[in-house]
């Protein structure tokens, strides 16, 4: 499998009053084609501005620094106009609110088809034809009918499926999904994973799925990168890190798991001392001195 | 079924639903008819009015309205001149809408379109657009109008733009508040993801938020520029005979008052007649075209699907 995003020494700060908040400290890391990788952290952890990093989104005060190649080019630094050639098409992202995610004033379908006839040029009647087996695609049932509704008139299971078919619509080659089912209930989150899952199998895209969910991260994923405040703790298969984690923070989160254990007495909360309100502010600030920390 | 059926034809039945909403509302009927009715009256009339509307006839001075035998132009009595206050209701028609239409459209799409450039790109530009906004803001609209209509001529041009300049201000306001916010929207983020450029995402996912609440502002505006348009004649720096309108002719009118109530009352009504519909018609749209709330224009129809279950 050949390397579709390939990241090095990246770092994102944010200026601020106060001083230089590192939300994203020296990450490494790969994704290959294909290949579906779980960024799971708590919240705070960085996992959304690394995401925001590799579409090239992170707005002022934010800095980025350090290297990401997608398929070879180098997306840190390149100018807002090269950069939209790569969103969407290239590299398209799955927001967490899907409750939001689609504009109320237009109808699901215009918002399907726009995306044809603006990105890829085709004439009204084949970007209509696309939308709606776009919208099959992803689930819906009647699409010919419900084309012309509005987003209030879906459900927020639909319209993560709507939002999940924007942006897997134009084929992008890598799959950025920001904790798409946070939002929605169990049940419709069970379908939502299992439509991201064989759409990724049908096309062959590769995925990075952020989520703090680790029973979604381990049904979804082949790899799994844990984040703590910044830096990327653990990385390994994801079976492998399930079964054996080896760093402190992971361990923790493991064992506060709930489907590790009978009883809710036997769960183990997070440690303290892993607590943290946001990038830069955890007592332990990186990997080895957080294993230092517990030894 | 029938639902199903009906969403097939979807052009026409976007279009049978448009005018179902527009006739379910007897208030929008009626505030639609009046506001063409002054339009058209605003076009057509003046030229057939000819100069029947400013020849003064002393006789008929202070002619008592509602009475036939003095010709049908009398019907509403006359001015301290004698001259018809129907015709002359005519003739400001056409001054007032030219007024209320053009300042109103050219101050409401240069504020939105500036309150929308200053909230979505923030920072400097925003502050800058702020900044001159609260200067205009803070030079009295009377003041400013005093001075430009001393200095140029009092022409319906320069009203139109002293009206439109002053009320900009209020625009860019409410623009920008709402693209500030309709900004940090998770759709503007999909549509930012999708790789559409800030011109798009301005036009296209913004815009179409911020017009409605725009629009509906601008509508009321239309009352307030026909009064300070009145009350910019009032103070005698408005417009000059034989230009009239309406506000002129209730500022004629008022010293009257006690022996004459109509020629102040006549011209009062039509102001608040024409200001009323124009804000109903904003309040039907700006419902209409929310698609979470258009539904509320269709209960009749609604009502009969559940009768017949």
């Amino acid at each position: 499998m050949s390397v579709l995003l390939d990241i090095r020494n990246l770092s994102v700060n944010f200026d601020s009053r106060r001083g230089t908040v590192s939300a994203v400290r020296n990450v490494n890391f790969s994704v290959a084609q294909g290949e579906s990788v779980a960024l799971v952290g708590a919240s705070g952890s960085g996992k959304t501005v690394l995401s925001r990093a590799i579409m090239g989104l992170v707005d002022e005060p934010g800095h980025v620094t350090g290297s990401i190649l997608f398929e070879g080019e180098q997306i840190v630094g390149k100018d807002e106009n090269e950069l939209r050639k790569i969103r969407g098409l290239g590299v398209a992202m799955v927001f967490q609110d899907a409750l939001d995610g689609l504009n109320p004033v237009f109808s699901i379908g215009s918002q399907l088809k726009e995306i044809f006839t603006v990105r890829m040029g085709f004439s009204g009647t084949e970007a209509k034809k696309r939308a709606v087996a776009l919208m099959e695609q992803v689930g819906i049932r009647n699409a010919k009918e419900r084309y012309h509704d509005y987003p209030h008139q879906f459900s927020g299971g639909m319209r993560q499926r709507i939002c999940i078919a924007l942006a897997v619509g134009l084929q992008p080659k890598l799959l950025i999904a920001d904790e798409p089912t946070t939002a929605l209930d169990v049940t419709v989150q069970a379908g939502i994973l299992r439509l991201i899952k064989s759409l990724q199998a049908k096309t062959g895209m590769g995925m990075i799925f952020v989520t703090h969910d680790l029973a979604v991260a381990h049904q979804i994923s082949d790899r799994i990168i844990v984040m703590y405040n910044g830096d990327i703790v653990e990385e390994g298969p994801t079976d492998t890190v399930f079964r054996s984690p080896r760093h402190p923070y992971t361990q923790a989160l493991m064992a506060a798991h709930p489907g590790r254990v009978r009883s809710w007495r036997d769960l183990a909360p997070i440690p303290d001392e892993f607590v943290t309100d946001g990038p830069g502010e955890g007592v332990i600030s990186s990997g080895p001195s957080v294993a230092a920390a517990l030894n | 079924m029938t639902l199903a059926t009906e969403k097939q034809t979807n052009r026409t039945f976007v279009y049978s639903e448009r005018w179902q909403m527009f006739f379910a509302s007897p208030m929008t009927v009626a505030a639609a008819t009046w506001l063409v009715f002054v339009i058209l009256v605003a076009i057509f009339g003046p030229a057939l009015v000819g100069d029947l509307a400013n020849k003064q006839a002393l006789l008929m001075r202070f002619a008592p309205p509602f009475q036939l035998e003095k010709g049908f132009q009398f019907i509403l009595g006359a001015d301290s001149l004698g001259r018809p206050v129907l015709l002359q209701l005519v003739m400001g028609a056409q001054t007032s809408m030219l007024i209320a239409i053009l300042s109103v459209g050219s101050s409401s799409v240069i504020g939105s379109t500036l309150g929308i450039i200053s909230g979505y790109f923030g920072g400097w530009v925003d502050n800058i657009l702020l900044r001159i906004a609260d200067i205009v803001h803070t030079i009295p609209s009377i003041l400013l109008a005093l001075v430009v209509l001393f200095i140029l001529d009092p022409s319906i041009t320069n009203l139109v733009i002293v009206l439109g300049i002053t009320r900009i201000p209020v625009y860019l306001r409410t623009a920008r508040a709402q693209t500030a916010e309709v900004r940090q929207r998770t759709f503007v983020e999909v549509a930012q993801a999708m790789g559409a450029s800030d011109w798009r995402i301005m036009t296209k996912e913004i815009a179409p938020v911020v017009i409605p609440t725009v629009r509906t502002l601008a509508m009321l505006e239309v009352a307030s520029v026909i009064l300070a348009a009145a009350s910019l004649t009032f103070l005698g720096i408005g417009l000059q005979r034989p230009t009239v309108d309406w506000g002129m002719l209730v500022a004629d009118g008022q010293a009257y008052l006690e022996t004459a109530w109509f020629v102040a009352v006549f011209p009062g009504i039509v102001i608040v007649l024409t200001a009323l519909s124009a804000s109903l018609i904003s309040n039907w749209l700006r419902a209409v075209e929310d698609p979470a709330q258009n539904i509320l224009f269709l209960s009749k129809p609604k009502k009969k699907r559940s009768e017949s279950k």
